[in-house]
């Protein structure tokens, strides 16, 4: 049986959208340690806006057919539509500084034909450690063992232009 | 002998599969970072190491796959 379709390119056009109309945001969460190479399952893409109320996000949600449903109190702001039911809108980050700080611990990564902004995997255990909820418990030995990979992946790896 | 025969000389040259030897050195990496950190656990290091691989799309299509696929069961 073939595998099902998912993050297509009706998803990943938001993204083109948000980074197209400049809209400041990066990716957290596990799916921004899954890009980094965590073997971590999750179920949706967090997005961190730096205000979530910016108009360009609704221009963007307007070019790929998606909603935005506003916050009640009981509920949180929300994506709703086909191409962006994948993704989530995050509104507090535990353990974190504040959103311009972060982004300078944050790494460009092509996600299809985008170069999208993604919380570097140090700073997503350090909010995993501080929300310390059962499943953050249970997912930092994974996230802790792929930086210790990385870090020696990368220590490995010759430096691109360097002289011989 | 292959020029004799006239065929590719991989064609009758018993070459290991391409797979084993990416197989033997993602293992070789695996034990120099299980070396260098105690504390690591093998199979998050192996499937760190396979989805470096991969470009950074199919690591997150896959940690979405197989989140959809939990849901299944």
């Amino acid at each position: 049986m073939p595998e099902p379709l998912i993050f297509t390119e009706s998803e990943q056009a938001f993204l083109r959208e948000l980074t197209r109309l400049k809209v400041d945001f990066m990716i957290v969460g596990l799916a921004a340690a899954a890009l980094q190479g965590a073997p971590a399952v999750t179920q949706d893409i967090d997005l961190w806006f730096k205000d979530p109320g910016d108009q360009r996000i609704r221009a963007a949600l307007d070019r790929v057919g998606g909603l935005y449903i506003p916050p009640t109190p009981a509920t949180p702001p929300l994506f709703a539509g086909k191409s962006v039911a994948l993704f989530d809108i995050v509104l507090r980050m535990d353990g974190l500084r504040s959103f311009e700080q972060e982004m300078r611990d944050t790494t460009l990564i092509r996600i299809g034909k985008t170069r999208v902004r993604v919380l570097s995997l140090a700073r997503i255990i350090a909010s995993k450690r501080a929300a310390n909820r059962a499943k953050d418990r249970l997912i930092l030995p994974v996230l802790e063992d792929t930086l210790a990979t990385l870090k020696q992946t990368q220590a490995r790896r010759p430096r691109r232009g360097r002289s011989k | 002998m292959a020029r004799m025969l006239d065929v590719a000389p991989s064609s009758i040259l018993e070459e290991e599969p391409p797979v084993t030897a990416r197989a033997e050195a993602l293992l070789a990496k695996a034990r120099t970072v299980l070396d260098r950190n105690p504390r690591a656990t093998f199979e998050n290091v192996w499937h760190t190491l396979v989805l470096l691989d991969e470009a950074p799309i199919e690591r997150l299509r896959r940690s979405l796959l197989r989140a959809r696929t939990v849901d299944l069961h």
